[in-house]
C-alpha cells in the first residue's frame, strides 16, 4: 500500500516541480494573508498533487491493473488518503526551506514562520476539502468528478470568507454563544478540536469512498 | 528418432505419431528400453497439444510397444521377438517384391537378379 | 483433481448485452483458448474472473476457491496479461516494477531480471517508449515472476506481428512443461491456438457455443463443399453457417465421418481451422 503512495509521487515528478513553484508564488502574492499564506499555499500544493495523482490514474486506466493485483480495494482507497498527509508534510518542509531561502536572501518580501497552529489549520482545511471531493472521485472517476470538484473548490475558496463573516456578525443568540464558547477555549483545545474534526471527516469520507469504490465495475 | 507430422493430412495427428513411432520400433531405429521424450516435451517440440501426445502414447502402450512408468519416464517395451521378427520379415518381403517388379520392368533375368543379390549380400550393408 | 479454473453458470447483465450461463472448466497442465468474435464477451468474462466487475450470479472458482471470498490469495497466484497496458506511461520499467512487486508474496527479482534480459527490455526505459510488443513482454515478465500457477491473458497478441506472436507461443510452451500450471488465453487470432491449445471454448453473443478438446474439434468437424441441391436434403439443418455462391455451397458440419458416409463422392470434405469454426458459427448466428 505504501508503494501506491510512492507511485503517486513517482508518476508526478514534473507536477511536483510545478507545485514547488506554486509555493514560491504563494509567498510572494499572498502577502496580505500573513501567516495564513502558509495554509493557503499548503491547501493548493496538496490539492494539486492529490488531483494530479488521480488524473494520472484516470489517464492510464490504472484501476484495471491495480485491481487485478492481489490488493484490497480498501487499500487502494487508503493509499490516497495517506498521500494527503504525505503532501502536507512534503509541502511544509518545502515551504520552510523556501521561506528560509527567501529571508536569507533578504528580498523585499515578508515571510512568516510556520507554527503548529498553522499546521493544524492546514490539516483541517485540506482534510475538509478532500473529504468531500474524494468520494466523488472514487465513484465517478477523476475526469467526471472534476467539474464538481472545481465548483467545490471555488465555492470553498470564496465561501470561506463569507462564512467567517457570518460567524463574526451573528444574528442568533445560539451562534453568538457557540462562537463565544469557542473563543474562550485554549489554543490547545481548539487545535485538538480541529484535529479531531479533521480525523472524523476523513474517516467518514473514507468509509463512503470504500463503499463506492468497491461497487464499481471497471 | 524423427517424427514429422502433417497438419493438413486427413489422418489425425495422434495416429501419425503412433504409426511413426511404431515403425521406428519395428525397424529397430528405436531399441528396447530406449527412453522416449515425455509427452510434454514432445508436445513442445512438435508444437501440438499435450492431449495429442498423451493419446498417442496411451495407444502405443495399449498395443504393447511402449511402457510408461510414472515418475521414471517412457520406454520402448521389450518387444515380442517373434511378432517383431514377423513384421520385419514382412518388410523384407515388401522390398523383394519391389526389386522383382523393378527387375521385370527392365527385363532383367532371374539369374542376373540372383547374381546381384549374392554380390550385395557379401557387402557390409 | 480440482480444476485450476472453473466457471459455473456465470451471468452478467448490461444495458444492451448479456453474458448468460457461462460454464467452463480447465484442469492444471493445459492451455485453454477462449475464442470468439469481437464483442462476444471474452473480455467481460476475464474481468469477471479477476473481479474487476461484479457478477450477477454464478460461480467462479480458482484453485478450488471462490474468486471473491479468497480474492487476494487467489490473485497472488495468478499472472495476468491484459490487452492494453494500463501502466503509467511516464515512469520506467524499473519504477513500474517497484510499484507492483511488493504486492506479490512470491516475487522473484532474479527471475524478473532474467525475463527482462531474455525479452530484450531495458529497465530504465520509460513505458511510453515501449512498442506494443515490448509492453506485452513487460506484462508477461511481471506475470511470470511471482511463481504464478494460472496465467490469464486477454488478447495478448492483438496488434502484434507474427514474429512476436510466435515468440509468445514458445514461451507458453516452455511454461507448460510444468504440469501444475494452466493458461487461459482469450483471442480472436485463432491461428495462434490451432497449434498450441489443448482445449477450446468458443463464445458468441454472450453464450458458450462449445467447450472441448481442440483435437476433438479439428478431427471431427469438417468443412463440406458441394452442389446446392444437397441443401434441400433432410440433413440441411446439420450444416452450420451455410455460404452459397454461384456454383455451390460451403458449410461446417460437426461429424464429418457421418457426412462422408452419406454423401460420399458428392461432397468434398476438408479439415477446418479454428478460424473456420468461429466464422461459420458466427455466420449461423447472424443468419438464424
Amino acid at each position: 500500500m505504501l508503494s501506491l503512495v510512492i507511485k503517486d509521487i513517482l508518476v508526478q515528478k514534473k507536477t511536483f516541480v510545478g507545485a514547488l513553484f506554486y509555493l514560491v508564488f504563494f509567498v510572494f502574492v499572498f502577502q496580505s494573508l500573513e501567516g495564513n499564506m502558509y495554509t493557503a499555499a499548503i491547501v493548493a500544493f496538496a490539492y494539486l498533487l492529490v488531483m494530479g495523482g488521480f488524473a494520472y490514474d484516470d489517464k492510464s486506466k490504472s484501476d484495471i491493473m491495480l485491481n487485478s493485483l492481489p490488493i484490497k480495494r480498501e487499500n487502494v482507497v487508503m493509499a490516497k488518503y495517506i498521500s494527503i498527509f504525505a503532501y502536507i508534510a512534503i509541502g511544509t518542509i518545502a515551504y520552510i526551506v523556501i521561506t528560509f531561502g527567501i529571508s536569507t536572501l533578504n528580498m523585499y518580501v515578508k515571510t512568516y514562520p510556520v507554527t503548529l497552529e498553522l499546521i493544524v489549520g492546514a490539516v483541517f482545511a485540506v482534510s475538509l476539502l478532500n473529504s468531500i471531493s474524494f468520494p466523488l472521485i472514487f465513484k465517478l472517476g477523476y475526469t467526471k468528478a472534476r467539474v464538481l470538484n472545481m465548483i467545490l473548490f471555488i465555492s470553498i475558496f470564496f465561501g470561506a470568507p463569507l462564512l467567517v463573516n457570518f460567524f463574526s456578525k451573528p444574528n442568533s443568540e445560539f451562534i453568538t454563544a457557540v462562537v463565544n464558547f469557542l473563543k474562550n477555549q485554549s489554543d490547545v483545545a481548539i487545535a485538538s478540536g480541529l484535529l479531531a474534526l479533521s480525523f472524523l471527516f476523513l474517516l467518514i469520507s473514507y468509509m463512503i469512498s470504500v463503499k463506492l469504490y468497491k461497487g464499481r465495475d471497471f | 528418432m524423427d517424427i514429422v507430422i502433417s497438419n493438413s493430412s486427413e489422418k489425425p495427428i495422434y495416429e501419425q505419431i503412433v504409426s511413426q513411432i511404431k515403425d521406428a520400433i519395428i525397424k529397430g531405429v528405436l531399441k528396447e528400453a530406449e527412453t522416449l521424450p515425455s509427452i510434454r516435451s514432445l508436445a513442445r517440440e512438435l508444437k501440438i497439444s499435450v492431449i495429442t501426445t498423451k493419446r498417442a502414447y496411451d495407444e502405443l502402450q495399449k498395443e504393447g510397444f511402449i511402457v510408461i512408468v510414472p515418475g521414471k519416464g517412457t520406454f520402448v517395451a521389450a518387444q515380442n521377438k517373434d511378432l517383431l521378427r514377423e513384421s520385419r520379415i514382412r518388410i523384407v518381403e515388401e522390398k523383394l517384391i519391389e526389386a522383382v517388379s523393378a527387375a521385370k520392368s527392365i527385363e532383367l533375368s532371374f539369374d542376373e537378379l540372383l547374381e546381384m543379390l549374392k554380390l550385395f549380400y557379401k557387402e557390409d550393408y | 483433481m480440482t480444476p485450476i479454473l472453473e466457471i459455473k453458470n456465470l451471468r452478467k447483465e448490461f444495458k444492451d448485452f448479456c453474458l448468460k450461463d457461462i460454464s467452463l472448466s480447465l484442469e492444471r497442465g493445459f492451455i485453454m483458448g477462449f475464442i470468439g468474435p469481437n464483442g462476444a464477451g471474452k473480455s467481460t468474462t476475464i474481468k469477471l474472473i479477476l473481479n474487476l466487475m461484479k457478477r450477477d450470479s454464478g460461480e467462479i472458482n480458482i484453485f478450488g476457491k471462490d474468486n471473491i471470498a479468497y480474492e487476494r490469495e487467489v490473485k497472488n497466484r495468478i499472472g495476468f496479461v491484459l490487452d492494453e497496458s494500463h501502466y503509467y506511461e511516464e515512469i520506467t520499467i524499473r519504477e513500474m516494477k517497484s510499484i507492483i512487486a511488493p504486492f506479490y508474496d512470491k516475487w522473484d527479482e532474479g527471475i524478473f531480471k532474467k525475463y527482462v534480459k531474455e525479452f530484450g527490455l531495458s529497465m530504465d526505459k520509460k513505458i511510453k517508449e515501449l512498442s506494443k510488443g515490448m509492453k506485452m513482454k513487460f506484462s508477461l515478465a511481471v506475470a511470470l515472476s511471482h511463481d504464478a500457477e494460472l496465467l490469464i491473458m486477454d488478447e495478448p497478441t492483438s496488434g502484434l506481428d507474427p514474429v512476436v506472436r510466435s515468440e509468445l507461443l514458445d514461451i507458453l510452451s516452455d511454461l507448460m512443461q510444468d504440469e501444475n500450471k494452466g493458461v487461459f488465453f482469450s483471442t480472436h487470432i485463432t491461428s495462434d491456438l490451432d497449434k498450441i491449445a489443448d482445449y477450446i471454448t468458443f463464445i458468441n453473443n454472450g453464450e458458450i457455443v462449445l467447450s472441448t478438446a481442440k483435437d476433438d474439434i479439428l478431427d471431427n468437424f469438417g468443412l463440406v463443399k458441394g452442389a446446392k441441391e444437397l441443401l434441400r436434403g433432410n440433413d440441411s439443418k446439420e450444416f452450420i453457417g451455410i455460404q452459397e455462391n454461384q456454383y455451390g455451397f460451403e458449410a461446417l458440419v460437426q461429424n464429418k465421418e457421418e457426412f462422408r458416409k452419406l454423401y460420399g463422392d458428392k461432397i468434398v470434405i476438408e479439415k477446418p481451422t479454428l478460424e473456420d469454426i468461429m466464422v461459420y458459427y458466427t455466420r449461423r448466428g447472424i443468419n438464424a
